[in-house]
């Protein structure tokens, strides 16, 4: 090693961090990639890190010490004992030089000590040499509890890969054993007047992470002064101070949880816990300076309101069952709690919501299985007042106009900001519930009757009422919605009875229109109030802010309340046809209310259903008819018609539900021949039209589910239809509808064509064109990464083939390109679509080992039936098991597999190693052992033509060893990787392929380590 | 071409495990000038980020870790003089929120007490594995949570507003304009997205209907 190799480091270094050229930044960083793994960068970086910092730049030495702490990790191996020793002694005399540089370096430094220490058997006792070298001053003392910091850490760190044996041996003697002398040092470090308030914080932090390993009891700490400090230190004005010690206090609650389990099993509350004597009283003084702590009522301290409500969420969460059992003793616990869910960030509460979740379980889970009844009714009071905040935070800002937004900077309320507060009102909505689950949906229900009814009464008596205030509680309405019995029969009807009094607000009417759409349950058993909900329901069609919760509302009336509708069918088709001019309901209201009259139909008499299908489709029939007559060449907006009245004919096929005899079967028959002779008249004109070619394959889909048997003579037509769109077009949608029709129709129409084979033919002739088309658009090197969804698309069908016709698929002609199409395919990186691949490869292997299995099993049975004890039965099911093997063309994929073996198995190792994301790699493993077997076992169970029986197995090992000899030797030493090939060699010969599949998977594992430097 | 030597620049240190979609939701913000000088998968890649904002223009230099999946990678080499972070998880693979604390740590222990986001990329918001309710690490550290699409650009600006903000020391900071963002990639995501957004008001109060089984 030279002064150049060390100028040379620097100089690229800044290359690196400074160069903004990405070409000259690209190839710093692999030099230095390259760098860090050599043998040599040993010594180069200890050079640089003895170096006084005037002559080497900062960045030199923070890359040095992170090289050396990756390399002690990586490649430890790389030196002998002595080497290590003499490496450790150097640490710590780069460590006690370090007292001008700055903090991250000195953790970097105590990082790769760490990492000795937790890996090398000969270095004795660390902690004890440590304390002895670091104690002198007190910037030696810093260092020590830095790297009494990051010891557990490290010991717990997944990248540092150590035996079991050795791990066991080292958790206890590094951590365990020294748990004492830490607390020791820990508190001789506070009582030292030689060290300052900052080495109190690092005392702080040394005490979380020792917590945080399961090391420290409370039992332990009980009689020191770092319980104290910690509390003490949620004082400090500094921010990142009071973030430590809100964790300290956090981490120490948490290490009651034990003791509050085992309290919690007792008759009566035992005073002599830590709890009670060491932590409540504390918790109680810190509830205290929450609520008078400036910071956050004056300043608004998001990081203050955070660290109080992650305090009393620990308490809360760690004594769950303590504080449901006895309330009385945690009634502090529980104001602080509901103090805290009054903070005006709404984005922090929500850390509070799981506990409520989990105490109301609680509370009822005591009351209703051990018949502590006196448990709910002492938490009522608590729910109660949680149901009032809840209530409180639903409410818009006062400012707010309830629709419009703020055309300048005036007001903080954005798009997001209000789709934020959206969210945040229904997932504080889940509390509510968990509420009137405690407190009986009767109490529940009387706190927004009772603010709405007292806000009314103001209004009446000329005060004037903010919208806000009236609307916040007939949310909390809707929220509550799912825990109202719709037999409640004293508080709902008084709500209902006041909508008539509320004040002309659009957004008032907006929310009481939802409540009527949550309530239609309720509804149904109070049919009085259906007329004047349907009533008010339609006024709001008036206003274009309240029209889309009306069309919800009508939706859920005519589902719900269906029956109580059908006396007014002509005034609701009548307003159906009459509301579509108007551009008062966009496409997805008259969806909604589309699906609200299939409902009504749904309940009415047998002999009413033919006229009202024919006044509610023939109108649409009739129109989509007009526009299509005018052919292709019409205006977008016509096309776009076309798209909505597709729409909501789809959504009829799929709402109408009539009985078996109902006279409407005949309508619902002939409309949805004519609606599919349309669909295809329509893709034929417009295929590649990005609205209406998704309406087609929705609507066609619905079709296909619900009314196959009708249109089973159109069948040839709509599959023609369908493969020539996506030959023009390539449009995913195409496929996405084939798909639904190719599993309709081999479900369902085997028994109604009665064995006739058309719906084979259809659907093979369908195949081989869709991977006419797909294979030639897709034939590019990139095409996979550019096309993902019709990838998915495409291996999402095959596999449905596969599984109804996987005999006619493989013996198509089109086959081999198909699978060589799935081996290219394997490249592709957006998940879903690779899912799909890989499944497709998992489905066809073990479609042939299933196959081949079952020859084998046959073949045996055969040997062994020389003297068969049931020589009918046996023989009867062998042959027709034979005919059925014999049918499957092994022989195939037998022969594909060998022959195309190496660039399947080559794009599946290859991203195996490197590109697919976790949840595809069991089947890549998988898959690559079926391969083995399929190739190994095939030809010597069957003959196959210009095949040989064996050797398959040895060209399998060469294809594999070709992929990893290219892996570099910095990636992986060649002896590690000839070991992996040599090893999977015996499994192969010896048959055990669950072995093999743990090779690849550990194979992966350690070659990602090292390569990959952990970033897993 | 404007001058952006005398603006603000922060550097921003974007992590999380390979696949979370790093390298679209950097790449969905259109700078202009350095747009061309992109080049696909080196080791690390720095993208200047120009935002608007009303105490004028700020430059996010991100590096994007991207990439060093493949090749290695200097990992922690990269977050010197790092100013503020992004730690990336998917939403639709548990394994990627598991490992955020460790890159978190990783971070803090090279940056100490910077601003740092958390995102849950809705990489496909089909299939959400990692639930909302769930997603409880940023509440134990000082950290901003937010749900975002990088392929339909959903919530693209909010991270970097907020780390504005932060480094700024003015919580009222907003952005002038909104930033240029390249098309959303996907259609149906951003339908969804846009869908998920107007129902949720209408509906989420309302019983779920039930999905369809092979969508």
């Amino acid at each position: 090693m030279s002064q150049s190799d060390i100028s040379q480091v620097i100089s690229i270094l800044e290359t690196l961090y400074k160069n903004s050229d990405p070409s000259a930044k690209k190839q710093a960083n692999d030099w230095l990639q390259d760098f860090q793994k050599k043998p040599e960068a040993w010594m180069v970086v200890d050079t640089i890190l003895r170096t006084p910092l005037s002559e080497l730049q900062a960045e030199a030495k923070m890359f040095s010490a992170q090289t050396l702490r990756n390399k002690i990790i990586n490649d430890l191996s790389d030196l002998d004992s002595s080497a290590v020793n003499s490496l450790k002694d150097s640490l710590i005399a780069h460590l006690k030089d370090a007292q001008s540089q700055p903090q991250s370096l000195i953790i970097q430094l105590c990082l790769s000590l760490a990492g000795i220490a937790v890996q090398s058997e000969a270095w004795a006792d660390p902690v004890a040499e440590i304390i002895q070298q670091l104690s002198s001053d007190p910037f030696q003392i810093a260092c020590l509890l830095e790297f009494l910091t990051v010891l557990p850490e490290e010991m717990m760190n997944e990248r540092i890969i150590v035996s079991n044996s050795l791990f066991q041996d080292k958790s206890t003697k590094l951590l365990t054993d020294q748990a004492g002398n830490v607390i020791q040092l820990m508190v001789q470090c506070l009582q030292s007047t030689n060290l300052d308030a900052n080495s109190h914080v690092r005392v702080l932090g040394c005490f979380n992470s020792w917590l945080k390993s399961g090391e420290l009891t409370v039992d332990m700490i009980r009689d020191t002064p770092l319980i104290d400090l910690a509390f003490a230190a949620l004082d400090a004005s500094d921010n990142s101070i009071f973030e430590t010690a809100s964790d300290a206090v956090c981490n120490i609650i948490y290490e009651t949880r034990d003791e509050a389990q085992v309290t919690s099993r007792g008759h009566h509350y035992s005073e002599q816990t830590n709890i009670t004597q060491i932590l409540l009283p504390k918790l109680a003084s810190v509830a205290e300076r929450m609520r008078s702590d400036k910071a956050i009522l004056e300043e608004n301290d998001e990081d203050r309101m955070r660290g109080y409500c992650r305090i009393f969420t620990e308490a809360g969460e760690s004594w769950i069952y303590l504080i449901t059992r006895f309330p009385e003793v945690f009634e502090k616990i529980l104001a602080a709690l509901l103090d805290c869910m009054k903070m005006p960030n709404l984005e922090i509460i929500r850390m509070l919501f799981n506990f409520w979740g989990d105490l109301s379980d609680n509370v009822l889970s005591n009351t209703e299985h051990r018949g502590h009844e006196h448990i709910r009714s002492s938490f009522s009071a608590v729910f109660e007042s949680l149901i009032d905040i809840i209530i409180v935070h639903q409410r818009y800002p006062l400012g707010f106009d309830g629709f419009s937004l703020p055309a300048d900077d005036s007001g903080d309320w954005s798009l997001q900001e209000r789709d934020e507060f959206r969210d945040f009102r229904h997932n504080v909505g889940d509390v509510l519930k968990d509420c009137v689950r405690v407190v009986g949906e009767q109490v529940a229900l009387i706190h927004p009757y009772q603010i709405i009814s007292s806000k009314l009464s103001s209004a009446g008596s000329s005060q004037s009422v903010p919208w806000q205030e009236i609307e916040a509680p007939l949310f909390s309405l809707r929220s509550m919605g799912a825990e109202i019995s719709p037999y409640e029969d004293n508080v709902m009807p008084k709500i209902m009875d006041i909508f008539s009094n509320f004040p002309t607000h659009p957004k008032l009417r907006y929310a009481a229109t939802l409540v009527i759409g949550r309530y239609t349950e309720w509804t149904d058993r109070h049919p009085q109030y259906v007329e004047f909900q349907l009533k008010y329901v339609f006024e709001g069609f008036q206003d274009k802010d309240v029209a889309p919760a009306s069309a919800l509302a009508i939706k859920y009336l005519c589902k719900d309340c269906n029956i109580h509708l059908v006396p007014v069918w002509s005034e609701l088709i009548g307003f159906y046809y009459q509301a579509f001019p108007g551009d008062i309901l966009d496409d997805m209201d008259i969806l909604q209310i589309t699906e609200g009259l299939a409902h009504v139909i749904n309940a009415m008499p047998d002999e009413n259903t033919p006229t009202a299908l024919e006044q509610l489709i023939l109108p649409m029939i009739s129109r989509l008819g007009e526009k299509i007559a005018a052919g292709a060449n019409i205006t977008e907006n016509d096309k776009l018609d076309i798209a909505r009245l597709v729409d909501r004919m789809g959504i009829l096929f799929e709402f109408v539900e009539l009985s078996k005899n109902s006279p409407g079967i005949a309508v619902l028959d002939q409309a949805s021949v004519s609606f599919c002779q349309t669909l295809t008249q329509i893709t034929g004109l417009f295929p590649s039209h990005p609205i209406l070619s998704e309406s087609v394959g929705k609507a066609l889909r619905s079709i296909f589910d619900r009314h196959n048997l009708a249109i089973k003579d159109l069948v040839p037509n709509i599959a023609e239809s369908l493969v020539t769109a996506f030959r023009q077009t390539g449009l995913g949608v195409y496929l996405w509808a084939s798909r639904k029709f190719i599993k309709v129709y081999d479900n369902a129409t085997r028994e109604i064509w009665n064995g006739n084979t058309t719906i084979e033919q259809i659907v093979l002739t369908m195949v081989q064109s869709i991977s006419e088309t797909t294979l030639q658009a897709l034939q590019g090197p990139e095409s996979a990464q550019t096309h993902p969804e019709i990838i998915d698309e495409y291996f999402k069908l095959l596999v449905l083939v596969l599984e109804g016709f996987s005999k006619q698929l493989i013996r198509a002609s089109i086959f081999p390109s198909i699978f060589k199409f799935g081996v290219s395919a394997l490249s592709v990186r957006q998940v879903h679509a690779l899912d799909s691949v890989e499944y497709f490869w998992s489905r066809l292997t073990a479609q042939a080992m299933r196959h081949l299995s079952s020859i084998k099993r046959s073949q045996e049975i055969v040997i062994n039936s020389s003297e068969p004890h049931f020589p009918t039965l046996r023989s009867g099911t062998n042959n027709r098991q034979k005919r059925e093997e014999n049918d499957y063309p092994l022989d195939i994929i037998v022969r594909l597999f060998a022959s195309e073996g190496y660039s399947i198995v080559n794009a599946l190792f290859d991203g195996f190693l490197h590109t697919f994301p976790p949840e595809c790699l069991k089947e890549a493993s998988n898959s690559l052992v079926f391969i083995a077997k399929i190739i190994h076992t095939g030809p010597q169970l069957i003959a196959i033509q210009n095949l040989p029986a064996t050797s398959h197995l040895q060209n399998y090992i060469q294809w594999i060893n070709s992929i990893v000899s290219q892996i570099p030797d910095s990636n992986m030493p060649a002896r590690d990787r000839e070991l992996f090939v040599a090893d999977l060699s015996r499994c192969f010969q010896d048959e055990n392929w669950d072995k093999a599949t743990i090779l690849f998977n550990d194979f992966r594992t350690i070659y990602r380590r090292r390569s990959m430097r952990g970033l897993e | 071409m404007a001058d952006n030597s005398t603006i603000p620049t922060i550097k921003l240190v974007l992590v999380g495990d390979g696949g979370t979609g790093k390298t679209t939701f950097v790449k969905r913000h259109i700078s202009g000038e350095f747009e061309k000088k992109y080049i696909a998968t080196i080791g690390v890649e720095v993208h200047p980020l120009k935002f608007q904002t009303t105490a004028g223009p700020i430059i996010f230099n991100t590096w994007d870790t991207a990439g060093q999946e493949k090749f290695g990678g200097l990992r922690d080499g990269y977050y010197i003089h790092g100013q503020c972070a992004i730690i990336m998880f998917d939403v639709a693979s548990r394994i990627t929120y598991k490992n955020v604390p460790n890159w978190h740590r990783d971070l803090t222990r090279v940056c100490d007490n910077i601003p740092i986001v958390l995102c849950g990329n809705k990489v496909d918001i089909k299939e959400r594995k990692v639930k909302a309710k769930t997603i409880t690490f940023h509440r134990k550290k000082n950290l901003q949570y937010y749900d975002i699409s990088a392929k339909s650009n959903y919530n693209f600006e909010k991270p970097f507003l907020w780390l504005a903000r932060k480094l700024c020391g003015n919580p009222n900071l907003a952005f002038d304009e909104a930033p240029a963002l390249q098309p959303p990639e996907v259609k149906v995501d951003e339908e969804l997205v846009k869908s998920y957004q107007q129902e949720m008001e209408l509906a989420a109060a309302q019983p779920l209907p039930e999905e369809d089984d092979d969508l």
